[in-house]
């Protein structure tokens, strides 16, 4: 099985090989102007924690829009309220036009989700654990192969795969998680910090990936802590705190904002998040 | 050896074990502290001797020489009870403790010696259990106050409390071998490694009922006593052989099995430590592998009419029953309670001894439903995240948990039933109506247990498993049973007893439509349970 990417040092890369989506279930809408995830004035409480405050952000189908925010913010929170995990107390999230309230369910049969900590079954073996996924899913055994071994490839866990999931490290397990994920082609993929623990080549990979899904029209929301990540791969950027939106847009809208297109994605970020008295931290901690 | 690290240690294990509840959460709250179980164990040693005195008391102005038979009973019980109490509980709970909140994982690179972290463990673990042997030493004191029979009580508390370290030390010594069993399967779901440890934890529990059982001791020392028998030969009762000869008058004797009691506990510390030192580290699992043949999960469960989602949701429960060690325990306990429990029936004892073997079979089959069904949600733990984010309706949620449970033990219903009718030697009708109320009673469970599961299960990581919250337990095991008890009773005098007639029909008529009523309402409030957890996760 070839992998879905190789990344000899010093070579330039070569074009990945993607499982998605060449037959099978159709893809997602390329057409441009359709709108992935809509959330508009999303209200979350945990009993007198304001934990999403009158948010409203879009995905468009195509684009990777970061969600980005300091710990706390309720990002993770607006990932499991988008998944219908959580009711919010006011507002509309829709997903490819469909209210989440109503159709939770249906809804995840097109959405791919990759937690924080991956959420796995231990006691299973890798393999068992994508085939139970894909169970969930309804998918046909005669294609579960074809759609899991590219995966298990570029993201070398070949090998590993009948071995249990206690036994994986972190970033084995996020790999599993971001291949359950993805094997029913979901036409939205709600990300949160799913790169971490990566290597270095899996991350590249999966940066790869994602830009080739959203060529595919598939609407990414990836949440990520690394503004370096945020900063390469987003087509826009929402920062998130405190429960509430500070800003939206794309890259080049905010360093306008910023006053010079120099400016860098984390001097943006302190600055609306409040955080920007850095300097007077670190003479503070310095003896 | 530095005592102030052992000390240290000792109290973060403690620590540990307190907060491992929903209650003691709060590291603050006086609950989540070591003084708590100090107190606890301060006013039920108060207590037992409040009581014990004013029974001993009682007792002994109606018939002289009491106090003296108690003391011949119960001070040479208290060594032996110690350190089977805590060799039973220590099994059932500290051998599932998770590595990493035993701290195992820290001590391998912490500079703690093998001894140091032996002993530190063993100090926690005889703390946590020092409950009964509190309620012991102060029944033993009122005792010696009625007798005067003070040097054999002193001996006798000295004794315990080096009996709850002997059963610590044990626990040490079994948690290094399993550790070492588990880490050279570790990354093996092999059938044959399962089996084994299946099949060792059974032993190793059947093993203990019959050896550490307070019930089976106090038959030997009350039926053979202890004079020169052959319960001398066994290390275990040392204590207690050193306690009947103080109390006899023979010193040398109880200087003698005390001496032998000290060496004992010294053996087993050092045999824990080097065991400890040996095994208690981490090793590289050679791993075999397959290539996986990638294909719709389970298909054979279809066969009970489950849909391919619910046999993928059942067979995964299964796994993990199968495979995870803290579960092993839910599994075997009853197969260990009726071995136990079905040695107990006698059928020497006629037709009059059938319904209580009647009664007793539907309630040994319920209860097993109970546990099952009652930890079928939270021992999803942090998994139950999958069930939430991928399109999972809760319907199949419910019919895999419920049916895993019926199909598990509505199989041990029918088996413990045939091993019913055959040490008891019943004829067809009643065997038919004695498996007919077992399964009645593993379905009234199934439900009901389902019922608390929905609305009380503990999905957190916690050092000891706890799937459902300890109150909704508690509720869940007396409220089920009740209800077990209320309708499998008149159930089994229907079938079991004849000579009834009329009755008997009024019985059977009653048992079977409470029973009717119950599981119609346990599958309702379960069902719309279910329904209710999966419409929004916890927080």
């Amino acid at each position: 099985m070839e992998p879905l990417a190789s990344y000899p040092s010093g070579e330039p890369l070569r074009p990945t090989p993607l499982p998605l989506p060449s037959s099978g279930v159709p893809p997602g809408p390329s057409v441009p102007g359709t709108v992935a995830l809509e959330v508009e004035h999303v209200t979350k409480l945990f009993g007198p924690v304001r934990a999403l405050s009158d948010v409203s952000f879009r995905v468009p189908a195509g684009q990777i829009v970061g969600l980005l925010g300091p710990n706390g913010a309720g990002k993770s929170t607006m990932m499991k309220a988008i998944l219908g995990i959580l009711r919010p107390e006011a507002g509309s999230i829709r997903v490819f036009g469909r209210e989440v309230r109503d159709q939770a369910v249906e809804i995840r049969r097109e959405v791919g989700f990759v937690p924080e900590t991956p959420a796995l079954y231990e006691f299973l073996t890798g393999a068992e654990y994508l085939d139970f996924i894909a169970d969930l899913y309804g998918m046909e055994p005669g294609v579960r192969r074809a759609r899991i071994e590219p995966f298990l490839h570029a993201l070398e866990l070949v090998g590993h795969e009948d071995a249990l999931i206690s036994g994986y490290s972190h970033g084995m397990k996020q790999k599993v998680a971001l291949t359950a994920a993805l094997i029913h082609r979901p036409r939205l993929l709600i990300l949160d910090e799913a790169l971490n623990g990566f290597d270095p080549r899996s991350a590249r990979i999966v940066k790869d990936l994602l830009r080739r899904l959203t060529g595919e029209g598939v609407g990414v929301l990836f949440s990520t802590h690394v503004l370096e990540i945020a900063d390469a791969i987003c087509d826009r950027i929402v920062i998130l705190d405190r429960g509430q939106v500070r800003a939206e847009d794309t890259m080049a809208a905010l360093r306008a904002r910023g006053g010079t297109a120099a400016v860098g994605l984390e001097e943006l970020f302190l600055t609306l998040t409040g955080t920007g008295d850095l300097p007077e931290v670190v003479r503070g901690l310095s003896p | 050896m530095d005592l102030h690290r052992i000390r240290r240690m000792a109290e973060v294990l403690v620590a540990s074990q307190l907060r491992s509840g929903r209650a003691s959460s709060n590291p603050h709250s006086f609950l989540g502290r070591g003084v708590a179980l100090l107190v606890l164990d301060v006013v039920a040693a108060l207590a037992a001797f409040g009581f014990t005195l004013w029974v001993v008391d009682g007792l002994a102005s109606i018939q002289p020489g009491f106090g003296a038979l108690a003391a011949g009973l119960v001070l040479p019980l208290i060594p032996a009870i110690a350190v089977g109490l805590v060799l039973v509980a220590g099994v059932m709970f500290e051998l599932t403790t998770t590595a990493r909140f035993a701290s195992s994982d820290a001590v391998n690179w912490l500079p703690l010696r093998p001894i140091e972290y032996v002993l530190a463990s063993t100090f926690a673990i005889a703390f946590s259990y020092s409950l009964s042997l509190a309620l012991a030493l102060g029944a033993g004191a009122a005792i010696a106050v009625a007798t005067g029979e003070y040097l054999t009580y002193l001996l006798a508390a000295g004794l315990g409390v080096l009996g709850l370290l002997e059963g610590g030390f044990l626990i040490e010594m079994i948690r290094a071998v399993t550790q070492r069993v588990s880490a050279v399967v570790a990354g093996r779901a092999a059938r044959v490694s399962l089996a084994l440890r299946i099949v060792g934890v059974l032993v190793m529990l059947l093993a203990l009922q019959f050896a550490f059982n307070p019930v089976l001791l106090y038959d030997v020392v009350g039926t053979s006593g202890l004079n020169g028998t052959w319960t001398a030969v066994i290390p275990i009762l040392w204590g207690t052989h050193s306690v009947e000869a103080a109390g006899r008058g023979d010193l040398l004797s109880g200087a003698v099995f005390a001496a032998a009691t000290v060496a004992l506990s010294a053996l087993l510390l050092a045999a824990a430590v080097r065991l400890r030192a040996r095994y208690w580290n981490p090793v590289a699992p050679e791993l075999k592998l397959s290539p996986h043949e990638y294909g719709a999960s389970h298909p054979w469960l279809r066969r009970f009419g489950f849909g391919p989602l619910e046999a993928s949701l059942v067979g995964k429960d299964l796994q993990g029953l199968l495979r995870r060690r803290e579960m092993t325990p839910f599994l075997l306990l009853p197969l260990v309670l009726g071995a136990v429990g079905l040695l107990g029936l006698d059928p020497g004892a006629g037709p009059s001894s059938v319904p209580g073997a009647v009664l007793w079979g539907g309630m040994v089959a319920g209860l097993f439903a109970l546990f099952l069904s009652t930890t079928s949600l939270g021992q999803e733990r942090r998994g139950v995240l999958n069930l939430y984010a991928n399109p999972v309706p809760p319907r199949s949620v419910f019919r895999a948990k419920a049916g895993l449970v019926l199909l598990l033990a509505g199989t041990f219903a029918v088996v413990l039933t045939g091993a019913v009718s055959l040490r008891m030697g019943l004829d067809l009708p009643t065997t038919i109506g004695t498996g007919a109320s077992a399964l009645a009673a593993v379905a009234e469970s199934t439900f009901l247990g389902l019922a608390f599961a929905a609305r009380y299960s503990d999905f957190q990581e916690r050092p000891r498993p706890q799937y459902l919250r300890p109150t909704a337990m508690l509720a869940a095991s007396l409220g089920g049973m009740f209800v077990l008890l209320l309708t499998v009773g008149p159930l089994a005098f229907a079938i079991g007893d004849p000579a009834l007639g009329a009755i008997g029909l009024d019985f059977l008529l009653f048992g079977a439509l409470l029973a009717t009523v119950v599981i119609g309402l346990g599958f309702w409030s379960a069902r719309r349970g279910v329904d209710r957890l999966f419409a929004e996760m916890p927080s």
